[in-house]
């Protein structure tokens, strides 16, 4: 143990209440609780079995804290497939992508997501909890987002060149039918479950289920997404946005 | 002969200035508006109101994010958002009626959060 540290153990273990301290004003002692239930929901998604990636193990890029804006009182789950540009994959190669696009293009922070879901189950942290997530357009006030890291779009979703590209490939034998893989599905579920233990969640919706968000033509989370989105919601009787 | 020779030259000299003058002119005109919004990269091609060599400019407005009044937004963005307005709208007062205006733009349909929110 370093020295300053020792210095630091010896004092704790030693030192002794300040004399005639009733007398004293009170102490004001502040504990930061977010941060400690931050890494609360860490130890209960490992404590269920779930693997839990930290933003430094999968090697996030710098954010720019100075902006990004506090949250805390979630209400709501968002829950976003990864485009319909993705497949499964390495997930930390495709966790950098997206966050080095919502960083230039969008001029983000951070990642826009709080969490992530790849294919094999494993849970990835996003955008630091204590902050504002930006992943719902104009709502993203007291919601967290959480992106499953694949397609959950059909091919003919979104009418345009890719959807024509996508139908035309299918329909000649290629591209694959999307599906949530049976891992990413039960460790959304229980991950919701933890994440219900720490805040009064009351709403489950896929992205585009969210006020407003349709207008723009917006397919997120893709119509195989929102199947699953509604199933969540009918098992954890949460309410639709 | 000679003058086969001068015709061919003010035609080889003359296709390749007028394809210098085309090609830079489309340069100075021709910008790209890249956005992220809907988990998919967006770009599309509009004519510059000003000249400028500057191709890719940054709709910020076509995003997950929500809005921020311009003078609490960090310098960085502002200053994209200044270089989006002018050259792809036209509008080069920095004064925040304006500049709002130019956002709205792109956020006219969707009202700011809580506005017509039950909870």
């Amino acid at each position: 143990m370093p020295k300053e540290e020792q210095g630091r153990a010896a004092h704790w273990a030693t030192a002794t209440a300040e004399p005639n301290y009733k007398n004293q004003p009170p102490v004001e002692i502040t504990i930061n609780d977010r941060a400690a239930t931050r890494q609360a929901i860490i130890r209960r998604v490992r404590e269920n079995g779930m693997e839990f990636v930290e933003r430094s193990d999968w090697g996030a890029y710098k954010n720019r804290p100075d902006s990004m804006v506090n949250d805390w009182h979630y209400r709501s789950i968002a829950i976003h497939h990864a485009g319909r540009s993705a497949a499964c994959g390495p997930a930390a190669l495709q966790l950098q992508e997206i966050q080095s696009k919502h960083m230039e293009r969008m001029k983000a922070d951070d990642i826009g997501y709080h969490y992530a879901i790849d294919c094999l189950g494993n849970i990835y942290e996003g955008r630091d909890i204590r902050f504002k997530g930006e992943h719902v357009r104009q709502f993203n006030t007291a919601v967290i987002g959480i992106v499953l890291l694949e397609n959950l779009a059909d091919p003919e979703e979104g009418g345009d060149l890719t959807a024509k590209a996508r139908t035309f490939l299918h329909t000649i034998g290629f591209g694959r039918i999307p599906e949530a893989p049976s891992e990413q599905r039960e460790t959304t579920e229980k991950f919701i479950k933890i994440l219900r233990e720490f805040f009064n969640i009351s709403v489950l919706g896929g992205h585009k289920e969210f006020p407003h968000q349709t207008k723009d033509g917006k397919i997120c989370p893709g119509k195989v997404g929102l199947a699953f989105v509604k199933q969540l919601r009918t098992r954890l009787a949460l309410s639709a946005p | 002969m000679n003058s086969l020779m001068q015709r061919y030259a003010v035609w080889k000299w003359g296709g390749t200035g007028s394809a210098l003058v085309f090609f830079l002119l489309a340069w100075l005109f021709t910008g790209i508006a890249s956005s992220y919004s809907d988990e998919e990269s967006k770009s599309r091609f509009f004519l510059k109101h000003y000249p400028t060599f500057q191709i890719q400019f940054f709709d910020v407005e076509d995003s997950e994010s929500d809005y921020v009044p311009f003078s609490e937004l960090p310098i960085e963005k502002r200053a994209v958002i200044l270089d989006y307005c002018k050259y792809r709208f036209g509008v080069t007062s920095a004064a925040a009626k304006e500049i709002e205006a130019c956002r709205r733009h792109r956020t006219r349909a969707v009202p700011v959060q809580g506005k017509d929110r039950a909870n």
